[in-house]
């Protein structure tokens, strides 16, 4: 093992882009007061890293930092996915961060220490690009130093992000469970990182998997909590039932970019890391991890199609959604070959752009797109909105020839083949149920009157982005092998 | 070692234990940051054991980063109680379904 050296910082480019963009724009923030230019120049950061990440990839795989940090082909396909969900939240919260006006029940004239100088716009995306950059570092991590402080950097902003309309009380509240929630399942995991130190004398996952290798499976009680105690802190960031509690009071109370960003780019950081782990440093103890993964993911299916079903808020709903489909995300890795982890990596990929486009049609809403109700009458009014709806919603149920289908297909496929049969049966059971759920919007959108008057229309910034994620939706669907070459497990 | 390790799990069970049981948000944190420092016990006391000053200096970041974590939590706290005085979880209650 060599010492750091210069040149691996060049293997960190897409990370330093957007760190050196964040702290241009908070030195900058005092200066920037309108939106679209802090929005202009993440977007741009964000292509900027995508490509660099892109780029850094054609000189074949690398590892830097004394073996804690690598680029591969795996790293670099969730780089470009967090880089460009980060230009897409970016987009769509162009028009989310209206002024904001104070709450009249909560504005207290009275007292001038309540006076709070409005948000700078410059400091919301200074933090989405630092937690894009902790995501980063985290599906980089080849050492578990690295990763637990990508994970770190990744939530601390996201904690920030959820409370960041100080002036809302549901947004303090949202932050107050995600912070409470975060900050535990952060403990749990530090605690798996120490013990599997303790096991293996080694932090890097290479050296883990030696030490355990040399040892045989199952031979050591403090090699199992700290698998225990890892798994658990990485399915609270994705949300995975039993750690799944977090994610609706957060959707809700959060500004829905923010929710957006919380269930694309975070859930598939922390698959990333997931995948890593145990495809990795905890191969041999495969037949452990295998039925610890089926269980939370079967959990997650049954509990989000269930609890979804009584839902009368859309990003309640949505929340819902994302914690059944972090369970068909993990489907793939319950197979632990790298079949398995390719299909995991093609279904938060086209996850990500349906979501955000789900996301996209309620933040052009506005205020009407947040309840259920809000949907009756759709397509009389705005016909193109409410077909795009109608898309994103398919490919959620999974619904061919959307990028849905495709998904679900490969996933559901790797664990056939890995001999799980009633997981199989048990996720399209649970896709039926879903269908139930995602149409009964369909039905108010196309068979209601209206109740409301229509929604005015919005920027051309929303409209990029929710053409960006049909584009994907239907390419994804249309054609299921453009994606092939891009998949390679770590 | 053993007694280390020994140490280390108590006070990371009272920090869980506290966690689940408190129900006032500042306590909570109080019980994330025993358990925090229960993981650093433990790993200070494994590199000690190991003879490598790995755990060391993943202890060392740790305090930095349970810092930070505690600078967020207070700040979300207070923006809490600027709206509604009080930081008791019984408080938390307009989110549900």
């Amino acid at each position: 093992m060599n010492g750091p050296n210069v040149k691996d910082l060049a293997l960190l480019l897409p990370e330093l882009i957007l760190v050196c963009t964040a702290l241009a724009l908070i030195l900058a923030a005092r200066r920037i007061q309108k939106t679209p230019w802090a929005a202009a120049l993440t977007v741009l950061a964000a292509v900027a890293a995508a490509l660099a990440s892109a780029w850094l990839l054609s000189g074949g795989s690398k590892t830097g930092f004394g073996g804690m940090i690598t680029v591969d082909a795996y790293s670099q396909f969730f780089k470009v996915l967090i880089a460009s969900a980060l230009a897409l939240v970016t987009l769509l919260s162009v028009t989310a961060d209206r002024p904001s006006r104070p709450d009249p029940r909560t504005h207290r004239p009275k007292d001038p220490q309540t006076h709070r100088p409005k948000p700078r716009p410059a400091e919301y995306h200074a933090l989405l690009l630092l937690a894009s950059t902790g995501m980063m570092f985290a599906a980089s991590a080849v050492d578990l130093l690295i990763l637990y402080l990508g994970l770190e950097l990744a939530t601390l902003c996201s904690y920030i992000l959820v409370g960041i309309t100080v002036e809302k009380p549901t947004s303090n509240e949202a932050a107050i469970k995600y912070f409470l929630l975060g900050s535990f399942a952060s403990a749990l995991l530090l605690y798996g990182i120490a013990l599997a130190y303790g096991a293996t004398g080694a932090t890097d996952y290479a050296a883990i998997a030696s030490a355990f290798s040399s040892r045989g499976p199952g031979s050591h009680r403090i090699l199992l909590a700290a698998i225990g105690l890892l798994a658990a802190g990485l399915a609270f960031k994705i949300a995975a039932f039993p750690f799944h509690a977090w994610a609706p009071d957060a959707y809700q109370g959060a500004s829905t970019p923010v929710a957006a960003f919380l269930a694309t780019a975070s859930k598939a950081a922390g698959l990333a890391a997931l995948g890593r782990v145990c495809l990795v440093a905890f191969a041999a103890e495969a037949r452990v991890l295998s039925s610890v993964l089926a269980g939370l993911a079967g959990l997650s299916i049954i509990v989000g199609s269930i609890m979804a079903l009584s839902q009368t808020d859309m990003k309640r709903l949505l929340a819902y959604s994302s914690i059944a489909h972090a369970g068909y995300a993990l489907l793939g890795f319950v197979s632990g070959t790298p079949e398995g982890a390719e299909a995991t990596m093609t279904y938060v990929f086209l996850y990500v752009f349906m979501t955000l486009g789900a996301f996209g049609v309620v933040i052009a809403l506005g205020q009407r797109g947040e309840s259920l109700n809000g949907y009756q009458g759709l397509a009389a009014q705005r016909p193109g909105t409410a077909a795009l709806m109608l898309l994103f919603l398919l490919s959620l149920t999974g619904i061919p020839p959307t990028a849905g289908f495709t998904a679900k297909f490969v996933v559901i496929l790797s664990i056939v083949r890995a001999g799980h049969l009633a997981l199989a049966v048990l996720a399209v059971v649970c896709s039926v149920v879903w269908a139930f759920v995602y149409l009964r919007v369909a039905v108010l959108m196309y068979m209601k009157e209206p109740q409301e008057p229509a929604p005015s229309y919005f920027s051309v910034a929303v409209y990029t982005a929710l053409a960006v994620a049909a584009l994907v939706t239907i390419i994804g669907g249309i054609f299921p092998g453009s994606l092939a070459t891009w998949v390679v497990s770590p | 070692m053993d007694v280390v390790l020994a140490l280390s799990a108590v006070l990371f069970g009272i920090g869980v234990f506290g966690f689940l049981a408190r129900r006032n948000i500042l306590l909570m944190l109080v019980s994330v940051e025993i358990m925090l420092n229960a993981v650093n016990l433990s790993l200070v006391g494994f590199s000690q054991h190991h003879g490598d000053s790995r755990g060391q200096v993943l202890a060392l970041f740790v305090i930095a980063v349970a810092a930070a974590e505690a600078g967020v939590g207070l700040g979300l706290i207070i923006a809490l109680n600027r709206n509604k005085p009080g930081a008791h979880v019984a408080d938390l209650i307009q989110l549900k379904g």
